[in-house]
Order: C-alpha cells, then structure tokens, then sequence
C-alpha cells in the first residue's frame, strides 16, 4: 500500500519544485528557479527508470489519495500508457527546457508556470476519476494559456484568449457530461462507469450525451476537429513553449482520449476519428503549404500530423494503435526539434518569414543539420522514426483504402511544404541579410545545441530501433505481445521506392504550388479563414456530430 | 466623486470583525461549514475593504505587501510539504499521521493545520489579486 | 423539474451569449454564466438527497450529498482563475488595439 501511494509524486514533485521560482520572485536574490527546473527533471527520470521493471512486466499501480475507499477517493493510476505518456513528457520537455536556459528571456515566474504545467499534465496521466482529470485539464490550460501570452505580443494575446475561450467552453461541455454520470452511477471512477456503460441496457440518449461530452471536452485540446486556435497558439507562444505544446500539451489530451475510448470500448467513435483524422491531415498539410511564416507553417503541420495519429488510432487493430502512439512519440521528437531549430534563425535574425529569410545555411550549419535530420523524420524517410510510425499507420489503413490514399496524399503535402520551408537554410541568402538591413546576431547557445541534438539522437534511434519501440509501445498501451515479425521493415524495396515517389512527387508539388497558378491558388486558400465565433458553433456541431455518431452508427 | 466619512468610519470598524469571522469560519472548519477556502476569502475581503475605504498607506503599515507574498508561498509550500509527510509516514499523500514523536494525533488535527495553511494563503492570494487589479502600478504580471 | 428548466435555461443563455456577442468582455460573462449554470445543476442534485449538512456525527439524519459540493466549490475556484485570465487578456489586448470588438481584432489581425 505504502509504495503504491508514492506513484503520486509524479504529480506532487512539480508543485513542490515550483516554489522555489515563487521565492525567487519575491526575493530577486535566490537564483534557484533554473537549478529547481533541472532538479525536478533529474528525480523524475530516476522515477522514470525505477518505475520501469513494474511496468514492462504490465503491473497496473492504483492509489488512493488521502486514504478513503476508492468510490469517494482521488484515485490514481500508473500504468504502461501512463508511463509511455511520461516517458515522452519529460525527455521533450527537458530538452526544450535546456532550449530556454540558453535563450534566457524568461524570469523566475515562467518556471514557476513551466513546472506547474508538467503537474497539470501528470495529473492528467494518472487521473482514474473523471474530476480529477477536470482538474489536471484546468491546470494544464491556465499554464498553457499563461506561457503563450508570456511576451505580451498582440497575435499571442489573441491566440492565448481563442484558445481559453474554446477550451473553457469544451471543458463546460465536459462537466456537464461529468454530471450525468455522477447521476447515473453515483461514482465518477472511469472503471464503475465502463462496467455500467459495456452494459448494453444502460446505453440510453443521455450517456451517450455524457459519453461524447467528455470526449468532446477534451478533444478541443487535441483539435480533432479543425480549431484554428492550435496553429495561431503554437505559432505565436514563446520558441520552447511552442515545441513542449506541440510535442507534449497535445500528446497528453490524446492520451486522456484514448484511455477513455479503449475503456468504454468505443467502435463508433474510432470510425468518427479515423475519418476526421483522414481529413484534417489533408486540410492541415493544404493550408501548411500556403503559409509563408516559418512557426505558422508548422503548426499546421502538427494538426496534419495529429490527422495521422487519429487515423490510426481509429483503425483500431494492433498496428493502428501501436503507430498512432508511436507517431505521437516521433512527433513530439521532430516537431519540437523543427519548432526549436527555427527558432535559433528567428532568434538571431529577428524575422520570421520566407519573404525575409532564406539561405542562411553557412550562417548556421549545426542548425541546418538539426533542422535537416527533422524534415527528413516528418517527410517518412528511412531510417528515420516518421518512417517507422507512419508506415505502421498506414499498414493498418489496408481495409480503408480511402483513408488510406488521403494520408498518402499528405504525406506528398509534407514533402512539398518542407522543401518549401527548407529554403530558410538552402538557396541563395536573402537580400535583406546580405544587404546588412536584417543583422544577424550570433548568439551563445551551447545547451540549446545540445538539447537540440538530443532530439535527433532520438529521432535517429527512435528509427533504426524501430521494432523494438513498436512492439514495446504495444504492450505498455494494451498488454498484448506482438514482435511485428511480419512487417518488413529494412529490406522490402518496393518501400523504398514508395518513399522515393513520394519524395518526387512532392517536389513536383512544390514546383507546382510555387508557379504563378499554385500561387493564386495559395491566395484563395488563405483568404478562406474561420472566425473565432464560427469555430465555438464548430466545437458545439462535433460535439452533436460525436454523439450522434455514436448513438446511431 | 468625493468620498464620505461613512465609509471611513464604517471600514474602520467593521473590518477587524470580517477578519475575525474569517479566523472563525477557519478554525471551526473541522466542524462546522466553512473551511479554509471560505475563511481565507472572508480574510481577504476584511483586508480589501480597508484598501478600498481608507487607501493604500493603511495597508502598507499593516500588510506589508512582502509579507503577503511571502505567507502566500511559505502556505503553498508547507501545505505540500504535509501532504509529503503523509507520503513518508508511510500513508498516503495528504492523509496525515497517527502517531507524531509517539503522541497520538486524531484525524481533525491535520484537517485544522491544513484549513490554517489554506486560508492564510487564500487570504494572501486573494488580497494580491485584489490589490494588483485594484492599483495600477504599471505592467508586471 | 422546474429547477432543472430553469438552469437548463440558463446554460443555453451563456452557449448563446458566448456565440452571438461581439463583445469580448460579454464573451468572459457568458462563459461565467455558464459555469454558474452547471454548478446551479449540480448543487441541485447532490441536494435532493436530504436536508442536513454533512458532518457525521453518529445520529441518523438525511445528509445531502458531499461529493457534489466538493467538486463544485473546485469548480468554482478553477472558474475563478479562469476568468481572472481571460479578463487579464482582454484588457490587455483592449490597450493593444483599442477595441472590445472582437470582428475588429479579427480583421486587424488579417490586414497584418
């Protein structure tokens, strides 16, 4: 009992390091809130790798708070998807931390927030009660809402309000949800309220009403359905928030989603994911390609890349699941690498579009190399980790074959909007730099590059081990075995062949968006754009569209 | 508009009882209604209706701000540091301890130390919040 | 019943304030009303259970339901610190743009 209750200092760790920022602010004198920061990562991966026997021999840990029965109590869970989801929280957002000790704009209260995020979110891992994860949700959001308005900028005031509106309203729809199963069932433990929900008896309109509520609630923070208040968000929040947002904040919703269909055993609301995952990895590459703002464009591509992951989980059998949670591994590993690598050129020069910037390589080549190893990841070539992830993905679209091609097709989209994107190192260097009007700074960055290079040692192992991490993705997220002996990974040419139209196609893609009729086209595309009070009637129609699907599927 | 000596008078009087109720509603919050979240803000409100009526010279002579923040975070941090006692007296996360240097404690003990550390911090909270939204010192956070 | 059209009522009114007002201010209020809403509807329903407050003390009475208080006085308090953001936000933005509007904004953004 005693050391099942200890897995609640996942939670109770980073609430006691953030205090020491709060000191720091009160008395300017204390410099502790970087030493607290590293201090909290250091014990939470020696908790990491203590906790790592237990679970890759599939123990489930349950704990309740404060010593009550577990009907009335908090109660928490660890288990392997609660581990991979840490596992992948703290390596990306330790590294993008390192990122802001060298970018050194941030006071003590920005640590005060980036600690009591990483709370929120291992509060969400572990949460086995749906308040609970109401709680962690809320915490989660108010920090994240904080650190993108952290420089005050206009854009990011805007994007931080969209994103609190949206989501307090996804979370209102969330509680009222919460209500109708405390009504039902008088406990508000997931696992009382799937024995009750299996029953097929007890599938009346209203828990289908509160089942699809909560998905919904949370679903907001992942953007399943096409917000725009994610690429506005992640663009304009500060350079590590962007990355720990789009690698971590997400990745955690997703996984509070997936426990909550994989518990309930909810056929109906896969087949709704794999179709919106379908489509939104199409719209996100579409609009993607048609930005010039070098975050703006990526954080298009995190909804297209999301769109992959939905997909896969939607399909539903071992090689869906496994690929959507090990994409959402090699995304949070790419994606942060991309955004933070970016980043150093926004940094130095001050400017952040493809009409200022382009050819920057000699100034930067360790950042070009960096920024090459994550395209190359995004993109699916071998042996990089996208490679792995997305064919398992696709592996398990066999039966859908239109799902199938439209992921297919984005990944054409990705190539074309990352040859695009790659401009900021190759080509000829902009007028703007070599006339001197741009100055680019050279800044010292040594634990940025290192972190940096972290991130590609592990999209490259990621890659190469890439078996071994499937098959044991597989058993931490369901506990089935599966060695994916019949996937041929290495050695099957037609695979390489297949990354190499691909490649090809998408550069013919990007020689068409960029002639003169790919441009209008571009014009057209970005003209069409969803007001913020469209998007809240969008939230409130997915969330019909949710349940209706569900109920009459 | 000018301010009437009503509202001098009354502030004055009145608010040493809100805060003494807000004391009341925390120490009685093992057994009546009430608790340390209620206690700390009838606290907080005693303390903003002197900031209100009388200004801010008043509040600097008795809540010194730095001393505010500083009960605020040493609340924060005590209030989690029992919740970790509870961890390694081998019980739990915030269930307290039956036996302290071999005295036996009840349950309602650790209930009214946490309603303590919690109102004094919502109290402090609040009355930040209050004071900074109140009097525009430029732009910190 | 009545109580539960009521504040049924009542959720529909913020889903509609929030959709339909231009202003940003009224856009946090409605999110307000909301929130009020659901904790009017939950406090309701722990309520039906009994008339006493819930402190045990040994003799049998028909307590109301505590779960629901708790939960909502969190509810409340997470409101709270929500709304105090969202206010911080809007007044910021208001120096930055001079405008509660948000198609203002909106359209200033995309003139950008």
């Amino acid at each position: 009992m005693s050391d099942d209750s200890l897995i609640i200092l996942f939670f109770a760790l980073p609430l006691l390091f953030s205090v020491f920022p709060l000191f720091e602010k009160i008395n300017p004198r204390f410099r502790v809130s970087k030493a607290a920061a590293s201090a909290y990562f250091a014990v939470s991966f020696i908790m990491l790798i203590l906790y790592i026997p237990s679970m890759f021999s599939g123990n489930e840990i349950n704990s309740v708070a404060g010593g009550w029965n577990d009907l009335v109590g908090i109660t928490q869970k660890l288990d392997g998807i609660s581990w991979f989801g840490f596992f992948l929280m703290f390596t990306v957002s330790f590294f993008s931390m390192l990122y802001s000790f060298s970018e050194n704009e941030y006071g003590s209260t920005f640590y005060f927030f980036f600690l009591v995020l990483h709370a929120g979110m291992a509060g969400m891992l572990l949460a086995a009660d749906i308040f609970n994860l109401f709680v962690c949700l809320e915490i989660t959001g108010i920090c994240a809402y904080v650190l993108i308005a952290w420089k005050k900028k206009e854009k990011a005031l805007f994007a931080s309000f969209k994103y609190l509106m949206l989501s307090s309203l996804g979370i209102s729809i969330f509680l009222i949800g919460t209500f109708i199963i405390y009504s039902r069932t008088g406990s508000l433990r997931f696992d009382v309220f799937a024995d009750y929900f299996r029953n097929e008896e007890n599938r009346s309109l209203s828990t289908v009403f509160a089942v699809s509520a909560l998905i919904a609630g949370i679903g907001v923070r992942t953007a399943f359905i096409p917000y725009t208040w994610l690429p506005d968000a992640h663009a304009y929040a500060p350079h590590p928030v962007s990355a720990v947002l789009s690698g971590v904040v997400i990745k955690v919703s997703f996984i509070a989603v997936c426990r909550i269909i994989i518990l309930l055993d909810l056929v109906e609301a896969r087949i709704f994911l794999l179709w919106m995952g379908s489509a939104i990895a199409l719209i996100g590459v579409a609009r993607a390609l048609s930005q010039t703002d070098f975050k703006v464009l990526l954080a298009w591509h995190s909804v297209s890349q999301m769109g992959y992951i939905f997909a896969g989980f939607g399909a539903g059998n071992q090689y869906g699941i496994t690929g959507a949670m090990f994409h959402s591994l090699s995304h949070a590993f790419f994606k942060s690498l991309l955004f933070l690598s970016v980043s150093l050129v926004i940094i130095s020069t001050g400017e952040r579009s493809l009409k200022k910037v382009t050819g920057t390589g000699k100034k930067f080549p360790f950042a070009a190399l960096l920024f090459t190893v994550a395209a190359l990841s995004i993109a699916g070539i071998p042996p990089f980790t996208g490679y792995v992830s997305k064919k398992l993905i696709l592996y398990s679209l066999k039966s859908h074959p239109a799902a199938y091609w439209m992921l297919l097709a984005s990944s054409i989209g990705t190539v074309a909007s990352f040859t695009k994107l790659s401009l900021i190192f190759r080509g000829k260097l902009s007028a703007g730099i070599k006339e001197g009007i741009i100055p680019v700074r050279k800044i010292p960055f040594i634990s940025g590059y290192a972190g940096m290079s972290a991130l590609a040692i592990l999209c490259l192992a990621a890659g190469l081990g890439g078996r071994y991490v499937a098959e044991k993705t597989l058993f931490l997220v369901t506990g089935e075995i599966n060695s994916f002996s019949s996937m041929n990974l290495w050695t099957d040419t037609a695979e390489y062949i297949k990354a190499a139209v691909t490649v090809v196609s998408g550069i013919i893609l990007y020689r068409f968006v960029m002639s003169r009729t790919g441009i209008k086209i571009q014009h057209f595309l970005l003209r069409i754009r969803l007001s913020f009070d469209s998007q809240l009637i969008l939230l409130l129609c997915g969330f019909m569209a949710i349940a209706l699907i569900i109920q009459f599927y | 508009m000018k301010k009437t000596d009503i509202l001098e008078v009354v502030s004055r009087k009145l608010s040493p009882f809100i805060i003494l109720f807000g004391l009341y509603l925390i120490t009685y919050g093992h057994l009546t209604p009430g608790g340390g979240f209620q206690g700390g803000v009838a606290l907080a409100s005693g303390v903003v209706l002197l900031l209100l009526c009388q200004g801010q010279s008043v509040i600097h002579r008795y809540f010194p701000l730095k001393k505010i923040n500083y009960t605020e975070v040493t609340g924060y941090l005590l209030f989690i540091l029992i919740g970790l006692a509870g961890l390694v007296a081998g019980r739990g996360f915030l269930s307290g301890f039956d036996m302290f240097m071999g005295y036996a404690i009840p349950g309602s003990v650790i209930i009214f130390i946490l309603n303590l550390i919690i109102g004094l911090k919502v109290g402090a909270g609040i009355t930040l919040i209050c004071y900074y939204l109140f009097i525009e010192k430029g732009d910190d956070e | 019943m009545i109580n539960m059209i009521l504040s049924g009522l009542l959720l529909v009114t913020g889903i509609l304030g929030i959709v339909l007002s231009g202003n940003l201010i009224k856009k946090v209020m409605a999110l307000n009303i909301i929130n009020s809403s659901i904790v009017i509807i939950f406090i309701y329903q722990g309520s039906l259970t009994g008339r006493h407050a819930p402190i045990i003390t040994g003799e049998e009475k028909s307590i109301v339901d505590p779960v629901p208080q708790a939960l909502m006085l969190t509810a409340i308090v997470v409101g709270i610190c929500v709304t105090a953001l969202a206010l911080v936000l809007v007044y910021r933005m208001y120096r930055l743009y001079g405008t509660l509007d948000i198609n203002e904004i909106e359209k200033r953004i995309r003139d950008e």
